[in-house]
């Protein structure tokens, strides 16, 4: 699982900085962004690699660019966008890793997968990662996930028990 | 001219003698986005809590439905700047709780919860705590509550100003959208905000407020297409003149 750690984002700051990057069409300078959004560069910093991550935008010596599917997006329907976030996020490797888990039908444990982390990243940041996961396939509907069990479900299973 | 569904007339507000609202009037129309802007101290949250009933006038007459409102105003729901979620609640549960107060059965009211849910884009987080969620989707949880109650006029208490820059602006529009949308009842909403920009950007007219004691100053009517931009060139002029209503 090597380069495959989720950058700290949640999908609404997410969504907002792709919307805030069509705003300015073409490429622009990331520190500009950074300031008309008033943020600070390394509070921008996991937003725009997320954005990266799912290919919706291109990043090169301090310039930003949405690519197509970033446009796309910035003019989506929320639906719309759910189902484009879906597609990239279903192929992440650690969401890829909970949805195989899950291909059995019952409920996985978030201690197995954290531990399937631990080999490639300490023990805080791997709890960090879960969570980020849980939120990103929470938002794409990709699966259930119940803090009381700590324990992932297949979608619509958690609600049946 | 359509009956308005809230109107307030003359209503003025003491504390301990102290005059905050000194004899405020307007109407609330229906499917307009009314926004009250003005500095902190001008009464604005006071006159959102009268309109819902949560606080008294001291005097004039606060009218709902073309009836003078004692009590709690059942015609509204209120969203808070805070979000205010029971911690020890999902997301679900915490929409669903307004429901159960007024005795709809559980699995209709977690149905409508997950429903709204849903429409607020949550649908995958029905059965997350609060601490689970970031504090745009706290939000969005508290604008699901407050629609749950189908409520005629949708009271918005700085609904935006917790939420950084970027989980604001997408927020904003979503209520937008909302209120259009044929799945939600609620058509009208008033929003309280410090924010000009925010005023201009989301209401159909904006109540200009002045402090010491609260007073209406002017009612603008921001009649600019929409969608709207934030910042756009079309939306300058208003801003300015709601600025220099208010100081």
């Amino acid at each position: 699982m090597k380069h495959a750690l989720l950058p700290h984002a949640t999908v609404g700051r997410l969504l907002g900085l792709i919307d805030a990057m069509a705003e300015t069409p073409g490429p622009d300078d990331l520190y500009r962004l950074a300031e008309r959004l008033r943020l600070r560069l390394d509070a921008l910093h996991p937003l725009v690699e997320a954005a990266r991550l799912l290919g919706w935008a291109r990043v090169a010596h301090g310039d930003y660019d949405l690519t197509g599917e970033g446009r796309r997006v910035a003019d989506a329907t929320v639906a719309e966008r759910k189902a484009l976030f879906r597609e990239r996020v279903r192929d992440l490797p650690l969401v890829a890793s909970i949805l195989r888990a899950l291909e059995a039908g019952a409920p996985v444990s978030r201690e197995a997968i954290r531990a399937g982390l631990l080999p490639h990243v300490a023990g805080p940041e791997a709890e960090r990662q879960v969570d980020t996961a849980v939120d990103w396939g929470r938002w794409a509907e990709l699966f259930d996930y119940d803090a009381d069990d700590a324990c992932f479900f297949p979608i619509g299973e958690a609600g049946r028990r | 001219m359509p009956e308005p569904l809230v109107s307030l007339i003359a209503v003025g507000k003491r504390y301990d003698g102290a005059e905050v609202l000194h004899e405020v009037s307007f109407d609330v129309l229906p499917g307009e986005v009314l926004a009250l802007v003005g500095p902190s101290g001008c009464g604005k949250s006071t006159l959102l809590r009268i309109i819902a009933g949560l606080i008294p006038a001291s005097s004039g007459e606060v009218r709902s439905d073309g009836h003078p409102l004692t009590g709690l105003n059942p015609a509204t729901a209120l969203v808070f700047q805070s979000f205010a979620l029971l911690p020890w609640l999902k997301a679900a549960e915490n929409v669903a709780l307004p429901l159960e107060a007024r005795g709809v059965p559980t699995v209709e009211r977690l149905r409508k919860a997950e429903r709204l849910l849903d429409l607020m884009g949550l649908r995958g987080h029905v059965r997350a705590y609060p601490r689970e969620l970031s504090g745009g989707m706290r939000q969005r949880v508290g604008v699901a509550r407050a629609l749950c109650q189908d409520p005629r006029v949708l009271l918005l208490d700085e609904p935006f100003s917790a939420l950084d820059v970027l989980t604001a602006q997408t927020l904003r529009d979503q209520v937008v959208d909302l209120l259009q949308d044929p799945a939600v009842s609620t058509r009208t909403a008033v929003l309280v905000t410090h924010s000009v920009e925010e005023a201009v950007y989301m209401a159909d007219r904006v109540v200009a407020m002045r402090s010491n004691p609260g007073r209406v100053a002017e009612v603008v009517t921001v009649d600019a297409p929409r969608p709207r931009r934030w910042g756009s060139p079309e939306l300058v002029p208003f801003v300015d003149q709601l600025y220099a209503l208010m100081t």
